[in-house]
């Protein structure tokens, strides 16, 4: 056993003597190594580091940062409109860029934004977090303050734009709409803006009218069985778990919807490239369609009284159509026809008949110059000064009947 | 790549010097060349450990103890064996 034991430990001594050096010497080569070696044709953030050490690259970029962060950035927005973000709103990361430089070329300095930061300057901006954050990373990380937010579209006009006064559920799906960006071919769907059904309905009459004054394809629209309060006929859009309201951009370049908020109001603006003639939406061959009249009979109600049981509403018709204006005349493109029917008025009338009339005694007038001595049928015993010979109750030769038709 | 020339390096030392020096319990040539192994292969064990970052497996360290506890039982054996046929012999008058 102790034979054993000095073996275990004559081994275990001579393999920690072999490897222990080894690490050892590996990590100071390693180490000695990091420290001496300089870049060579290495260019971050525009800055060149060629032929310095890691310790002279940090400091080079440190102080290139401390300059960069003496003015704001300039954030250009798709509008046009120039906007001032304090550069706190960014951090650089010296150590990972330079590590990740092992080999030459030309490297970005690693940024983070702070979302928290940047949230207050774009308050009340016709911008959204993701427009801003990569073009913002991209020019800090090159140490550049001027951020163009560009589109793909190489013009940013607003080509159409409504105003809509939302409730917040619509505020809401407005709010996530801020930004939404079409490529050519891309597909709006607004069941991806928010979960309200009815708010997404009312939202997506508004965004009907917009669309259908550009050359967008309508893919998906469907109307309700009625004619929904404060929608305009032609405009109608129900959006519920069976159907939806989208578009498809079939322009060639990329469009980008803008929410700007104006107090109550908010404006949705389409920007982008400008369509080849003008668009314009137009409600045509309105038509109104007269309800019917149906009455029936019960026998709960008490004698020759009615109640309505179905006000009536007059149904209507109306033809969307989409107008491009040329220099060569306007072209109608049907973009749907709505016909809502018209709902019968309903009146119930009571079917037990009238009983019939009391006998009323008639008065007879008297005139001052008459005598009882004009009383040619001299039958008037008591003498009260009227004629009696009308006072026989009247007969009728036929019962009252109803005038009106009987339908239902 | 460097590391392992390294360790080479120190594997023929540590050899030479287990050689060279008389070491009790370690009389035999063979016992010596069996040790000589085991420090290369457990030493190459240790060092891989380190370079491929396996501080913390467990089955790295298992591996390890077993190795050295077999080897270390299997040059024991090896220093025993054919010990009886190394009785002195009869003085030659």
């Amino acid at each position: 056993m102790k034979r054993y034991g000095m073996h275990l430990f004559i081994l275990a001594g001579l393999v920690l003597l072999v490897s222990l050096p080894t690490i050892g010497l590996v990590n100071y080569l390693d180490a000695s190594a990091k420290t001496s070696a300089t870049y060579k044709e290495t260019t971050v953030a525009g800055i060149d580091v060629s032929g310095m050490t890691k310790e002279e690259a940090v400091v080079r970029l440190d102080n290139a940062i401390k300059d960069f962060n003496n003015t704001p950035f300039t954030v250009t927005l798709v509008d046009g409109t120039a906007l001032e973000v304090g550069k706190d709103v960014v951090s650089f990361n010296v150590d990972a860029t330079l590590k990740s430089a092992s080999e030459p070329g030309t490297y970005p300095l690693v940024t983070t934004v702070d979302e928290e930061r940047l949230t207050p300057y774009l308050e009340n901006q016709p911008v959204t977090l993701s427009m801003v954050t990569p073009p913002l990373v991209e020019a800090a990380s090159n140490l550049n303050s001027d951020v163009v937010l560009e589109m793909t579209a190489t013009e940013s006009e607003v080509v159409a734009s409504i105003t809509v006064s939302p409730t917040p559920a619509m505020r809401s799906a407005l709010e996530r709409m801020n930004g939404f960006e079409m490529e050519a071919g891309d597909i709006f769907s607004l069941k991806a803006f928010g979960e309200d059904f009815d708010a997404l309905s009312t939202l997506g009459s508004s965004m009907y009218q917009l669309f259908a004054a550009t050359p967008f394809q309508i893919l998906e629209r469907v109307q309700h069985e009625t004619l929904p309060t404060g929608i305009e006929l032609g405009y109608d859009v129900k959006v519920d778990e069976r159907s939806n309201f989208a578009v498809q951009n079939t322009e060639q370049t990329a469009y980008a919807l803008i929410v700007l908020e104006e107090g109550n109001a908010m404006t949705v603006q389409l920007l982008g490239k400008t369509f080849v003639g003008a668009y314009e939406s137009r409600v045509e061959d309105v038509t109104s369609v007269p309800y019917q009249n149906i009455v029936r009979f019960s026998p709960s109600l008490t004698a020759g009284s009615s109640s309505v049981t179905q006000s009536g509403q007059t149904g209507e018709s109306g033809k969307l159509y989409r107008v491009r204006i040329t220099d060569t005349g306007e072209s109608l493109e049907l973009l749907g026809f709505d016909f809502y029917e018209p709902i019968p008025e309903i009146v119930t009338k009571s079917s037990v008949p009238l009983p019939p009339p009391e006998p009323v005694e008639p008065i007879i007038p008297t005139f001052p110059d008459e005598t009882l001595e004009d009383d040619p049928f001299d039958d008037d015993v008591e003498d009260d000064g009227l004629n009696q010979f009308d006072e026989q109750p009247p007969v009728h030769d036929t019962d009252p009947v109803l005038s009106e038709g009987a339908v239902g | 790549m460097i590391g392992y020339l390294i360790l080479i390096a120190f594997w023929v030392l540590a050899t030479l010097t287990v050689f060279a020096l008389s070491i009790p319990y370690i009389r035999k040539r063979e016992t010596k060349g069996v040790i000589a192994l085991l420090v290369a292969v457990l030493s190459l064990g240790v060092y891989s450990l380190y370079v491929e970052g396996l501080e913390r497996t467990w089955w790295a360290w298992v591996l390890l103890t077993l190795g050295l506890a077999g080897g270390a039982a299997l040059s024991a054996f090896i220093e025993q064996r054919d010990v009886a046929q190394e009785v002195p012999q009869r003085m030659v008058k």
